[in-house]
């Protein structure tokens, strides 16, 4: 009796406890900060209902990559310059994140994001001949966005129909995840799948249950891991969300700044700042001479990934522009990768762009300008500098108040 | 009120020492149980590599 009494008692204090952390971590995730936006975090780009919950009426969306991890701590990185600039900008990406994961990005948010513009900064490597890694999409993959995309009632089924095969194709290497993805699928299309094996697997009860289950534990999940790394990482939430002043950054000074810095960090011939060479280049140099040789961005299933993330930004009504980002081209000469191989790229990408009318915005001609990159592929303070330039014209081109 | 003082009476009974111990046990194995079913998502996914050469 007393051990049922305890059970009872217990279960009651786990009861508030659950409804606690639930509230709390609700609460943590609605920052009102437009800090939040430029925040880069993969806890954060995971989370549905982070993201969605920081989408103000005047926040733009800026996809991307690994670039956003570099040159965090200097004033040419978004975070800084949107900050000052009063732009309420959200960045999505890092390291991994290609065309598919932001057509997955897009189909779930597009219907929260109410500016209605969207920038993806486009990485030349993403088109290898492979595309996107499969062990690197399921890193980076995110429930909680492919089910807002599922639930998305105004995006075409055609559309859906198109990532849920990719994404199925690509989890292959995630059984579990592959089977929560299914599951989703089944429950929220209302429908039945194939089974690994080929069988066809109908819709049950027990899927539905699973399903509710899962979501919300992974929503859970999401939530605390976001408003935790949010709060430790320094950030404050306001009780109410309160618009910036727009102004225009000075971006000759940022530039000259950018300039000099960099000119008294590079001494070495692949135009890369002297620490990163060091560290990470000068250790392979040996064997990554002439290593490149039958390397080419000629074909791709990248660019059909492309094609499916304009598709669903035609869709949702989404004004998009692509910024072709630049490579190093002189650690590409290096490994022997045939400049005609990988100029290709730009032509291919342009010609993507026609296709849906939208705008291309190529870095691509600053491959062999000094101090635009830092490494082989990452921008340095000029090319920050520029990208935001472009971002910054783009998003207040209809903006009286810009000046 | 006779029977609200033997109810109050029955309670104070029950709430001794094991009583809060097992309560104790109870709920930090279902915060454990609840915790892990939480963080326990997604954890077999592979792991990000970087090849951004």
């Amino acid at each position: 009796m007393k051990k049922i009494a305890a059970f009872m008692m217990a279960l009651v204090l786990f009861a508030v406890t659950a409804v606690g952390i639930h509230l709390f971590a609700g609460k943590r995730i609605e920052a009102n900060n437009r800090e939040f936006g430029t925040w880069i975090s993969s806890k954060k780009d995971l989370s549905y209902s982070a993201v969605a919950a920081n989408l103000h009426d005047d926040t733009y969306l800026l996809l991307g990559s690994s670039e956003f991890q570099h040159g965090q701590d200097t004033p040419y990185h978004p975070t800084a310059v949107f900050g000052q600039a009063g732009l309420d900008v959200m960045c999505i990406g890092a390291a991994g994140n290609q065309c598919l994961p932001h057509a997955i990005t897009m189909g779930a948010l597009a219907p929260e994001l109410k500016s209605k513009k969207a920038i993806l900064l486009v990485s030349p490597t993403w088109f290898g001949k492979g595309g996107i890694d499969a062990n690197n999409f399921s890193a980076r993959f995110s429930e909680s966005m492919y089910r807002a995309m599922l639930e998305n009632e105004s995006l075409s089924d055609e559309l859906k129909e198109k990532l849920i095969a990719r994404t199925d194709e690509l989890l292959a290497v995630s059984p579990s995840m592959q089977e929560n993805t299914e599951r989703a699928t089944r429950v929220l299309m209302g429908k039945e799948s194939l089974t690994a094996a080929g069988s066809v697997k109908p819709l049950g009860l027990e899927d539905k249950v699973n399903f509710y289950i899962h979501s919300f534990l992974a929503q859970e999940k999401e939530r605390i891991s976001a408003g935790l790394m949010w709060k430790l990482s320094g950030h404050e939430n306001y009780d109410e969300y309160e618009a910036g002043q727009i102004s225009t950054p000075n971006w000759q000074a940022l530039k000259e700044q950018a300039d000099r810095e960099f000119a008294a960090q590079c001494s070495n011939d692949l135009a890369m700042r002297d620490k990163l060479y060091e560290s990470k280049y000068k250790p392979i140099l040996k064997s990554r001479k002439n290593s490149e040789t039958k390397r080419s961005f000629a074909s791709s299933p990248e660019y059909d990934d492309l094609r499916l993330f304009l598709a669903i930004c035609a869709d949702q009504g989404i004004e998009a522009e692509l910024v072709l980002l630049p490579l190093n081209g002189y650690w590409y000469d290096f490994t022997g990768f045939p400049r005609e191989n990988r100029d290709v790229v730009e032509g291919k990408v342009q010609e993507v762009a026609a296709e849906f009318g939208v705008p291309l915005h190529s870095f691509y001609d600053q491959c062999y300008t000094r101090g635009w990159m830092e490494d082989n592929t990452h921008p340095a303070g000029r090319g920050w500098t520029e990208i935001n330039e472009e971002v910054f014209e783009f998003f207040t081109a209809d903006q009286e108040n810009a000046g | 009120m006779k029977k609200f003082s033997s109810f109050l009476l029955r309670i104070r009974k029950t709430l001794d020492k094991k009583f809060f111990l097992y309560t104790g046990l109870f709920f930090a194995m279902m915060m454990a149980l609840y915790l892990y079913m939480i963080f326990a998502i997604g954890t077999d996914a592979p792991k990000f590599t970087y090849a951004g050469f």
